[in-house]
């Protein structure tokens, strides 16, 4: 059975005529061609999928995308507002913060709900927030340092400063909290 | 995936007559419902979503009791204050539930109707004396949460009825909560054994004491035959009746012999807890 | 650093905006006009002869383009079976099923539910066989054979017994063990085991495959392009060229998408459908391609009352499934590991052996992950029957540069005193652990010693562009190690240019010289040599030019930051100056380069010696642990590990690939374990086969790069990728001993095994 389903994707609304049995994750990739958003487990664990709706991170492989009708969807295509990459990101990629990439994408999602709720978080909140993310190739430690230099920047940004921003050179040794 | 229909009612007296309909199922947050759905091992074809009516979710409290809707999502629930307040056990039960996207999505009216014997709020809740509160054709009823798990996967709600709110009695003053979850492999994984248990403290006694396990049998299970006032030397007596109780199964997560020490071993550091006034947390 | 622009400083990665922003389009992401979708039938039984197999029902179903079974196969056994070692696993099912999970048909269709519908319209009539799930059962006399057909070998050497189910049998000898061991003041005697486990790539194996004008187009996740190419046209009946692989980025693989995985099925589906072909497999599916091996390792030691360990005698059985993959490989592999310790007499035979369990085959460390569990244990062992401290009996007998191995090659670049006292170091001295209520603790060492496999050759070709940036074609896929980002290092090195100016070409067999592949930690080491030598190619032409266009001594050039200049003078021009100058508006400047990696035997006075490696790397780990007295939990405070990477390129990037392989060490110490009963797997997904999360990390991970360069590597640079999981489960094991007093010699390390050793129960 199909149904019209109206969501704002990334900003833009869209409306698709689709069966109620279809996956938000499915759709997203198939029908609207938004491939940054991966799929991998299909059970909600590993967190490849996540997207966020309405601003709360969910696993896009577990929502029909009927009940998605008449919400927000925001997935990594739409994090890059005009372009430029979202503090996030930006943290993501200055630090290397990925290895395959397979779950960065997914991570980058969650990093950003968690700062949208939280924009200071300590290590602890951070590891709360997103030990529902796997990675199987970087140990996880400079994924924490990424999403804290993200916060750190934001957080300067908010109060008008000009962040100083540590390269990633050299190796680090310790791991060190973010 | 089989083919399905969707029915979007606003009114729980709509969802409920949209379920007399042979081959209707209730819909909440999904995450556990859509994986059904995925290994097409289910008899329904269409699906009754609860999101749409509204005030299903709401958190309200008074001076003698909080009540949650059903539709209340955990992360609402981990982050309500007025749960904070009541109970602040449920608050570490639920905070445990899967991951923060499961959280979001799923709700404690559907973790309860799930009824998986590995859930962490239901035992939260039995030793809160939760009672729920269920709509079905002839009108509503309120039922113990304690007479309401059956089995795996099964309770006593009949296929036309829909869970409408948890109701949890405020705790007498002094009264202390602690949830204790224990994992066999990685700290975000289903809880090998996990303890809820409240009580007051007083005169160097637990008084009211109530525990309860997850992970030990086909339902959560609250231990019996606990005095109403258990001195608290007594706390390695309550673990070593937890453990006979303990209906535990070898698997994945430790052998029957294994389990059964857990839910000795936490139950007895989850009354240890009480007395440190450790609102509760994981066993790391 | 120093003297160089662009090698030994942490480049940014040049896949980060591409992965930052989910333009990095792996296969599954991938879409082609008309394409359609396939799903695989499975056998529910470990171990059955397929009676009857018929899909017409199958084929009516609205929307099915094609179904392959057995029949749509060539008659011809040899073009109907492949394997990385034997041909022994069909495309489909052929006469038999041997695993739960085995492939028995497939379906194409223009939607998934539609295949679906397909596959359960399949009607199989089984009849059910013996099956074996240990390698004991297995070689029971008398017992079930799992191949009892000859098999082609498609990699000779690894001594197959027809007949048996022994798919590998392989022993090497230095010295003589027998009368060694006879002499030995004492004899230590222990079993390690390890259970199967898998490798969890995030990335579930994908595959499109499309025949376009006789030849085959495939996109697949593949680690070994070049070998999936040529398995893949032998399977055909093609010519290697007529087959065409394009490697889009991958997920990750750890060895798991090696040789060919879904390639055979898609592409007799898209033969069949006449359309473009696309298989995803299921989570669950992933679970059941391929694993590691679950290993014995019998191992006896001849020690002398002075603290010298004389004589070893190792016997390693590998359970390598319905299918042997690349197990004979493996197991010969462990023939080759012989340890980081000279021990004048040794032996080592290792068996490979045929189960009704899933296929094993290579994971990160290819052998030496089991190995070392076994060596690194019974080194404690040892230690505390001589009485001697681990640390100190590992540094005594600890190989040095130029010693010979057990194949009798001399060693070179092995820094393994600097690794292992690097790793203890950090963990501290060996002071008695603080004492916690209720915990115990301890503190435990390993080292592990890897040879990347020889021989081996690479090619590549860079080219200077006419806007003075640069193409590097180096035909190593990027599958998460940063390997594109260290070869762009390379050439930029020799070229002297910035990182936005040095590009790399798609991984595409069609354009790029044959390779390996991206296993055996072998890119930097291997293709990296090729890389530098044909960029200094180019660089030669690029100073011959200059000192015509300069009217200078090509000697008193120099290059730097996109320019040539003149010793001691003004004069200079920037490259695309030069290049309009000389070679006109479209000139290219080209070079090329071949590495060829020695093995095999080589001759020298004393007889010869056979090359096993092309390089030695090495890894140790320190561990201090806290164990749970009532629930045997061990917590990891502090992991330490070192390793030898030669030279390190890009420190940030040898750092990420030590650091995550810590991390599967540490899921395989503690909890990793794919369980089966009866060939059923029992944890097929991340629900109940959990890895390490963020919550699961030590308190502490410390990394140590060590740099012993090699003669022949890149700037000094060997592998880096597999070594540091290999000490770790040892090294925790170890600290655990440490502090419960007792060793446990079968992995993982779980909560209820220590509990039951702590009090003297069989765990």
């Amino acid at each position: 059975m199909k149904r019209v389903v109206r969501m704002a994707v990334n900003g833009e609304t869209v409306e698709l005529l689709i069966e109620t049995n279809r996956l938000l994750v499915d759709v997203l990739r198939d029908e609207l061609r938004l491939t940054g958003t991966k799929a991998d487990c299909g059970m909600g664990v590993c967190g490849t999928c996540t997207v966020l709706v309405d601003g709360r991170p969910v696993s896009s492989c577990l929502m029909l995308a009927c009940l998605a009708d008449g919400r927000t969807v925001l997935t990594i295509e739409g994090l890059a507002a005009g372009g430029r990459l979202d503090p996030v990101q930006a943290a993501f990629a200055e630090i290397g913060a990925f290895e395959c990439g397979f779950c960065t994408t997914g991570m980058i999602m969650s990093a950003r709900a968690l700062l949208n709720e939280d924009p200071a978080p300590g290590r602890e909140e951070i590891v709360e927030f997103m030990a529902g993310n796997l990675c199987r190739c970087t140990g996880y430690a400079n994924i924490l340092r990424a999403i804290g230099l993200a916060a750190e920047r934001e957080r300067h940004r908010a109060s008008e400063g000009t962040p100083a921003v540590p390269r990633a050179r050299g190796c680090s040794s310790q791991t060190g909290s973010p | 995936m089989k083919p399905l229909e969707l029915v979007e009612p606003t009114t729980v007296r709509e969802a409920v007559a949209a379920l007399q309909r042979e081959g209707s199922k209730a819909i909440a947050g999904g995450t556990a419902l859509v994986q059904v759905l995925k290994q097409g091992l289910h008899d329904f074809s269409t699906l009754v979503s609860l999101r749409g009516i509204d005030g299903l979710d709401r958190i309200t409290v008074d001076g003698s009791e909080l009540a949650i809707g059903a539709m209340a999502t955990l992360w609402d629930v981990a982050a309500s204050a007025d749960v904070r307040g009541v109970a602040p056990g449920l608050v570490e039960a639920v905070r445990s539930v899967g991951n923060v996207r499961i959280r979001a999505m799923g709700t404690l009216g559907g973790n309860l109707c799930y009824a998986d014997p590995h859930c962490d709020p239901p035992i939260a809740l039995l030793v809160l004396g939760a009672r729920l509160v269920l709509e079905g054709p002839g009108g509503r009823r309120s039922l113990p949460l304690e007479d309401y798990f059956v089995g795996y996967y099964e309770t006593a709600q009949a296929p036309d009825e829909i869970l409408v709110e948890i109701r949890i009695p405020r705790p007498a003053p002094g009264t202390r909560a602690v949830y204790l979850r224990y994992t066999f492999t990685s700290e975000e994984d289903w809880p090998c054994v996990a303890v809820a248990a409240l009580a007051g403290l007083e005169a160097g006694a637990f008084r009211n004491l109530r525990v309860a396990l997850a992970g030990v049998g086909a339902r959560p299970l609250v231990v019996t035959g606990v005095p109403t006032v258990t001195p608290i030397g007594e706390a390695a007596e309550v673990a070593g009746r937890a453990a006979v109780q303990a209906e535990p199964v070898s698997d994945l997560r430790g052998s029957e012999w294994y389990k059964r020490e857990m839910v000795r071993v936490h139950t007895r550091r989850a009354l240890e807890m009480l007395v440190d006034g450790a609102p509760g947390t994981r066993q790391r | 650093m120093t003297d160089h622009s662009a090698v030994g400083w942490s480049w940014p990665r040049t896949d980060a905006p591409d992965k930052v922003t989910g333009r990095a389009a792996y296969t599954a992401d991938l879409s082609l006009s008309g394409m359609v979708h396939a799903r695989i039938l499975r056998s529910p039984l470990p171990h059955a002869r397929l009676v009857r197999i018929d899909a017409t029902k199958a084929r009516r179903v609205r929307g099915v383009r094609a179904v392959l079974t057995r029949d749509e196969l060539p008659r011809d056994p040899a073009q109907a079976r492949y394997g990385a070692v034997l041909h022994d696993q069909g495309v489909v099912a052929i006469d038999r099923v041997r695993f739960i999970g085995d492939p028995v048909a497939a379906v194409a269709a223009s939607g998934l539910d539609a295949a679906d519908e397909a596959l359960a319209l399949i009607d199989v009539e089984y009849e059910e066989l013996p099956a074996v799930f240990t390698p004991e059962a297995s070689l029971a006399p008398g017992g079930v054979v799992l191949h009892p057909d000859p098999r082609e070998e498609e990699m000779p050497g690894t001594h197959p017994v027809p007949g048996t189910n022994l798919c590998g049998l392989t022993e090497i000898e230095r010295g003589d063990v027998a009368r060694a061991l006879e002499a030995s003041d004492d004899v230590i005697e222990e079993v390690y085991r390890t259970p199967p486990v898998h490798h969890c790539h995030l990335e579930p194996h994908a595959t499109i495959a499309a025949w376009e004008a006789g030849r085959l187009i495939v996109w697949t996740c593949s680690q070994t392009p070049f070998l999936t190419r040529r398995q893949l046209a032998r399977l055909h009946g093609l010519a290697a060229s007529r087959v065409r692989v394009v490697v889009p980025y991958i997920g990750g693989g750890f060895g798991a998408k090696t040789n060919l995985r879904l390639e055979p099925i898609v592409s007799h589906l898209a033969r069949l459908a006449g359309c473009p072909v696309k298989l995803v497999l299921t989570h669950q599916e992933v679970f059941h391609v391929v694993s590691k091996h679950a290993s014995e390792v019998r191992i006896r030691s001849g020690v002398m009352r002075d603290g010298r360990i004389v004589a070893r005698d190792v016997e390693v059985t590998l359970d390598t499934g319905a299918y042997a993959d690349t197990g004979p490989q493996v197991a010969k592999k462990c023939t080759y590991t012989a340890g980081p310790y000279h021990i004048p007499n040794m032996r080592i035979k290792a068996r490979c052996v045929y189960t009704n369990n899933p296929p094993a085959g290579s994971f990160r460390g290819f052998g030496l992950q089991q190995m070392a569990w076994a060596y690194e244990g019974h080194m404690d062992t040892v230690a505390q029957r001589l009485r001697v401290d681990p640390l100190d009996l590992r540094l005594r007998h600890l190989y040095h540069e130029g010693d010979r191995y057990i194949t009798g090659e001399p060693l070179h670049s092995i820094g393994l005193r600097e690794c292992l006292e690097a790793a203890a170091g950090r963990i501290g001295p060996a002071r008695p652990a603080p004492r916690v209520s209720g915990k115990r603790r301890g503190r435990g060492v390993a080292i592990a010693m890897k040879g990347a496999f020889a021989p081996t050759t690479a090619a590549a070709w860079v080219k200077l562009n006419e806007d003075g940036s640069a193409t590097v074609a180096a035909p190593t896929p990027e599958i998460g190690q940063g390997a594109w980002t260290v070869m762009r290092q390379i050439a930029a090195e020799i070229l002297q240019l910035p990182p936005d100016l040095v590009h790399m070409a798609p991984l595409d067999t069609d354009v790029l010289p044959f390779d390996d592949g991206a296993i055996s930690s072998r890119s930097t080491f291997t293709v990296g040599r090729a890389v530098r030598d044909a960029a200094v190619r180019v660089r030669e032409q690029l100073l011959q030019l200059a000192a015509v266009h300069l009217e200078a001594s090509a000697a008193d050039l120099v290059l730097r930051d996109g320019r040539i200049g003149v010793r001691g003078a003004d004069a200079g021009v920037t490259i695309p100056e030069l290049m309009r100058a000389r070679l006109g508006r479209s000139g290219t400047l080209f070079g090329d380069a071949g590495v060829r990696v020695a093995g095999g035997r080589v001759m020298d006075d004393h007889g010869g010696y056979e090359v096993s490696a092309s390089f030695w790397f090495i890894a140790a780990g320190a561990a201090e642990v806290e164990v749970d007295e009532e629930t045997g939990k061990v917590r990891v405070l502090h992991y330490a590990t070192a390793v030898d990477v030669g030279r390190a390129l890009n420190p940030h990037n040898c750092e990420m690939q030590v650091r995550g392989s810590a991390v599967i060490g540490l899921g395989q110490a503690l909890t990793e374990h794919l369980q089966s009963e009866a060939g059923q797997l029992l944890n097929a997904s991340f629900s109940d086969y959990r890895i390490p999360s963020f919550r699961d990390l030590p308190t502490d991970l410390d990394v140590v790069l060590v740099e012993t360069p090699h003669r022949d590597g890149p700037f000094g640079a060997k592998g880096v990728g597999e070594v540091a999981v290999t000490p770790v489960a040892a090294a925790i094991a170890n600290a655990v001993r440490a502090a419960i007093g007792v060793p446990i010699r079968s992995l993982p390390l779980t909560p209820e095994r220590v509990l039951r050793a702590m009090r003297g129960q069989e765990p």
